[in-house]
């Protein structure tokens, strides 16, 4: 983006000069018999060929950098290959690593890591990760900075990441519309050509892009109360499911649990985009709590939460949202049957939010806490995975942390997933992948990498909201954005 | 003999003026360094630098922060600007030699004016310093290439336009000046294609707006000063005229600039400076530098009637032991005259943020503070607010947060010292309790984790004050809000409290004229609250007193 090319150059010009700084040969390394102390943690992680290079630098046991002269990296592969890096932390060429991922996919790949400091050399014991026989063959994630603030989001943009290099991009940022917030982009599956977002603000509206043509619409109406929000595309295309929140925040005096965000009420719709109308359903727009929505893989169910009515915030830690259902038929757009409910909150004594079905029709995601619908603000938010087949549910162990984890996405092909997790410092959501394979098995999870992963991540001072896999790169024009946001004219939704 | 002595006049006045601009902001304005330096981290970091440079204008950007950051030193900051001054001061007379080389004080003169508008300009608070940079590179730019060729405009233009910004069109005008003489105006499309080229590709996350009037100059974006306009446009008009006039009307002219000059540093002082917004800042900068007494002195001859200004002049009567007898001496905002609730912007927040901090509601205090941080419009980091931050952060044993953020301080210039002091406290929770300030904090903050609700912010202080009965601040805060809310019964359940607790060898008289005032129901001669009570009654009757205005 904006002279991206001079800031190249000159990180080329200081990669150069790091290389003369630190160019030695391992000599005579004293051998120990543990791990080094690396950030991130890719000891035994699981990756998909072609992922971005898996930087990392020597940390001590505060994840602060070690005091270190220089760190040498030798990592080869199960099937062969072979890369070299030297400096001051681990950084491997895109290409050479792109190339030894390719050749040992279904593999290992080891690294073997020999630190200098203090003149003397040390070499640890080696590590591995594997390479999955599943590709990832998505472009990237697209996703929300944000200020993990309390009331103001600071300099929220919309961004995209290419997974296979460490290239970001700016969709849309606050500069342009300064004083609105965006949500959630929300692609149809991984569709980088129909996807959608909300801008809150006085310039209120929601975005639909197809094909190219962004549609600015109003789907306030004097049924609805409130303005979508929490969205999921039907796979075919036309119909949106959304929930309607009118959502407070409150703030608490103890130093765990900050921010409590709640809804004063909630409901569930579905937008026909194609005639700009919302079908609402008496089953959904009840005085309980509705949230959360989302399609099944086939459009015929929608998953969403619900709770009962209590009076907020006071009863707010009462507050448990079940797992639910409804039938709905996309060919005469409307919903089918009576409302099921899949988990009863009451009888796990948990609410569960924000249920992601997969789009291979196996699996249901979702996230379980206390209390509350906002799992992002709850240190015991953990993602959760019910199969599909005989509805049987488990935690996802090997994955969830002490810390929130939450906001799981899935892979066009349903195999890989990334979620949000505050595990680095208990405050800044980061982004992490993960693997399904088709028993249900789920690898150990890596942080989404970075060319000097311990800089980017300490220094970075955005939290990371709602991934979703992207195919393909999202072409949005920003400045058409503009002036759709500023001229205020909207398509204004009306009652079905 | 002549050409020396303008020579060396130029010179002169430019010194004269750094000395004026330097003593003006030393003196008469620290304050308005304080609140600049604030809202701002410059870092010696080349991420940061990239960072700065990605941005259309970031380099003026960048050497502007440069230069402020040195506020902190007051002498040497106001210095600093002072060579600012001093230098446009220098460079105007050099480029109206440059177009007309008459031995005239005119370019002196006018020197003398663009500097006075600056000035005035850069009263208005949200003027960045990258504009005046900007000024300084564009013009240094057109004296050492003046003559050079179109080759060399076709390439620095659109560059300099990248690194400072729309002020490139003084450059480009200079150049129309100097060396076309305005027979030929490619230059002028040139700059506006080079705008809008660069807009297209390289800006998608700006509105042409910002493409065609800058980022950097201005605080708030798609805002800008009107200054800001006219003085590259009187610049560029002076000295073509100066050109077009040659030798003629030169004693006239000189006069009138003179004149002129002086008006400007009379309105610059009468209508930039003397407005309540710096009365503001000056007791947010002593507050800034816990200078209590000097907060209530200056209140004592002067009131602005907001609640910014109430919360200040509380605190520091709380900080000092006086809000329990001299409350309502002063000017009392209403409700929110002791904390004001969340407003969003960079500065609204202050005194409360300060205030909670003192009381020891530590998470409302990094609240305000973070989220004063995220009002800055450019997303950029606050050296005050991060300092505070980090505060919060290791007295709550949020080590790891805390951490973050020291390690962006410690790239800074001036608060690296503190921050790498404050990293020895990371994880030694016994090191933190013995710290003077972060040991009482812990001491103070709640020990329950309820919901804070700003309605009842009373309830909040009153909660407070039971965890730590030594907590005195929070038992005044308590009693102050029960009577800013005319709570008659709150207040006299809470008497018991002071009476038990506060150590006053009497009744405070606040306390004391606050109760004889409701024993009269009201009608008490000559009493402050009743006159607080009446006001705020009468405000409530007119429909405005949950609206007092806010800064």
């Amino acid at each position: 983006m904006n002279g991206k090319i001079v800031i190249r150059l000159m990180q080329m010009l200081g990669i150069m000069l790091l290389l003369v700084s630190c160019s030695q040969k391992v000599e005579n390394p004293e051998l120990v018999n543990k791990y080094p102390n690396i950030f991130p943690d890719y000891i035994d992680v699981t990756i998909p060929a072609d992922i971005a290079p898996l930087n990392f630098n020597i940390v001590n046991e505060r994840n602060i950098a070690d005091d270190i002269e220089c760190v040498d990296v030798i990592a080869y592969g199960s099937k062969g290959g072979e890369i070299h890096s030297q400096g001051e932390y681990a950084d491997f060429d895109i290409d050479e690593w792109h190339k030894l991922t390719q050749k040992n996919k279904g593999g290992d790949i080891s690294f073997k890591v020999c630190v200098l400091k203090d003149g003397r050399w040390t070499q640890y014991k080696e590590f591995s990760t594997h390479v999955s026989n599943y590709s990832l063959d998505d472009y990237g994630l697209v996703y929300r900075r944000i200020a993990p603030g309390y009331e103001v989001g600071g300099n929220i943009g919309l961004y995209q990441r290419d997974i296979h290099s460490f290239d970001e991009y700016s969709i849309l940022n606050e500069s342009l519309v300064p004083g609105q917030c965006m949500n959630c982009h929300t692609p149809n599956k991984t569709s980088s050509d129909e996807f959608m977002f909300h801008i809150r603000g006085d310039k209120s509206a929601t975005v639909i892009q197809r094909e190219g043509k962004q549609i600015w619409i109003n789907t306030r109406t004097d049924s609805t109360k409130a303005n979508c929000s929490y969205s999921y595309w039907h796979p075919e295309g036309r119909f949106v499911v959304s929930s309607t929140n009118k959502v407070h925040q409150l703030f608490r005096t103890g130093k765990e649990q900050n921010i409590e965000v709640f809804d004063i009420m909630s409901d569930v719709l579905v937008i026909d985009t194609q005639n700009n109308e919302l079908i609402l359903s008496p089953y959904l727009q009840t005085d309980n709590f509705e949230t959360y929505p989302s399609f099944s893989s086939d459009g015929k169910t929608i998953y969403f939460c619900s709770a009962r009515f209590v009076n907020v915030p006071a009863e707010i830690e009462k507050i448990r949202y079940s797992l639910c259902k409804i039938g709905f038929d996309a060919e005469k757009g409307e919903y089918v049957g009576e409302v099921d409910t899949l988990i009863n909150a009451d009888s796990v004594n948990m609410s569960i939010t924000f249920p992601r079905p997969s789009y291979d029709g196996k699996w249901i995601m979702y996230n379980t806490a206390d209390y509350g619908n906002f799992p992002v603000n709850h240190k015991e938010s953990d993602i959760w995975i019910m199969n599909l087949r005989d509805n049987t549910v488990r935690p996802l162990k090997e994955v969830n942390s002490m810390f929130v984890d939450s906001y799981h996405t899935w892979s066009g092909d349903s195999h890989w997933f990334a979620f949000t997790s505050k595990r680095i410092d208990g405050t800044y959501n980061n982004i992490y992948f993960a693997c399904i394979g088709d028993n249900g098995k789920v690898t150990k999870p890596f942080l989404m990498p970075q060319r000097n992963p311990l800089k980017y991540y300490s220094e970075m001072f955005d939290s990371f909201n709602c991934p979703e896999f992207t195919k393909a790169k999202v072409d949005f024009d920003s400045h058409e954005a503009y002036h759709k946001c500023m001229d205020n004219q909207r398509i204004q939704m009306t009652i079905k | 003999m002549k050409t020396f002595f303008f020579k060396h006049i130029n010179l002169t006045i430019s010194i004269l003026v750094t000395l004026f601009v330097a003593l003006f902001w030393y003196f008469l304005h620290p304050e308005a360094m304080s609140y600049q330096e604030q809202y701002q981290l410059w870092l010696w970091d080349t991420d940061y630098f990239y960072d700065s440079v990605s941005q259309m204008g970031g380099l003026a950007d960048f050497i502007g922060e440069f230069i402020v950051q040195w506020y902190k030193i007051e002498w040497l900051g106001a210095l600093l600007l002072g060579g600012v001054y001093g230098l446009i001061c220098w460079l105007v007379p050099r480029l109206a030699r440059s177009v007309n080389e008459a031995d005239s004080l005119f370019p002196v003169f006018f020197g003398g004016c663009v500097s006075m508008l600056l000035l005035w300009l850069m009263s208005d608070e949200s003027i960045l310093m990258s504009y005046p940079v900007a000024l300084i590179l564009a013009m240094s730019l057109f004296l050492v290439l003046r003559k050079a060729n179109v080759l060399y405009d076709i390439i620095v233009i659109p560059v300099m336009y990248w690194l400072i910004g729309p002020v490139v069109w003084v450059y480009a005008i200079m150049k129309c000046i100097y060396r076309y003489e305005f027979k030929t105006l490619w230059l002028p499309v040139y700059v506006i294609a080079s705008q809008i080229l660069i807009f297209h590709f390289f800006m998608p996350q700006w509105p042409l707006q910002s493409a065609l009037c800058g980022i950097g100059y201005y605080r708030m974006p798609l805002d800008y000063a009107t200054l800001q306009i006219i003085i590259p446009i009187v610049i560029c008009v002076g000295l073509w005229g100066y050109r077009l006039l040659k030798d003629h009307y030169s004693k006239p002219l000189c006069v009138c600039t003179a004149i002129l000059a002086i008006v400007f540093a009379y309105l610059t002082n009468s209508k930039g400076y003397n407005q309540p917004i710096y009365e503001l800042m000056r007791q947010d900068y002593l507050i800034r530098n816990e200078r209590w007494n000097d907060v209530i002195e200056r209140a004592e001859e002067v009131t602005i009637p907001i609640n910014f200004w109430s919360e200040s002049v509380n605190l520091s009567l709380g900080m000092t032991g006086q809000l329990a007898d001299r409350q309502f001496e002063f000017f009392q905002s209403g409700q929110d005259a002791l904390i004001m609730p969340m407003v969003r912007d960079i500065t609204s927040n202050m005194p409360s943020m300060e205030a909670f901090y003192r009381l020891g509601m530590i998470n409302e205090c990094l609240r305000y503070s973070f989220d004063m941080q995220e009002c800055l419009p450019n997303g950029k980091k606050s050296g005050r607010l991060s300092q505070r931050i980090v505060e919060c952060c290791i007295i709550n044993g949020k080590y790891s947060i805390a951490k973050k953020y020291i390690g962006i301080l410690k790239k800074s210039t001036f608060y690296k010292e503190w921050a790498e002091e404050a990293e020895k406290y990371l994880y030694n929770d016994a090191m933190v309790e013995s710290h003077a300030s972060w040991g009482k904090a812990r001491q103070l903050r709640y020990k329950v984790n309820i919901l804070f609700y700003y309605p009842q912010i009373e309830k909040m202080f009153a909660n407070l004050f039971a965890t730590n009965t030594s907590n005195r601040l929070a038992l005044e805060y308590c009693i102050a809000q029960d009577l800013l809310k005319g709570n008659a019964d709150d207040f006299r359940d809470h008497l018991s409290w002071a009476q038990q607790y506060g150590g006053y060898p009497s009744m405070p008289r606040a306390y004391q004229d606050a109760y004889n005032c409701i024993m009269a129901q009201g009608n008490l001669p000559g009493s402050s609250y009743a006159e607080y009570a009446k006001r705020m009654y009468d405000m409530q009757s007119e429909g405005g007193f949950e609206q007092t205005e806010t800064h």
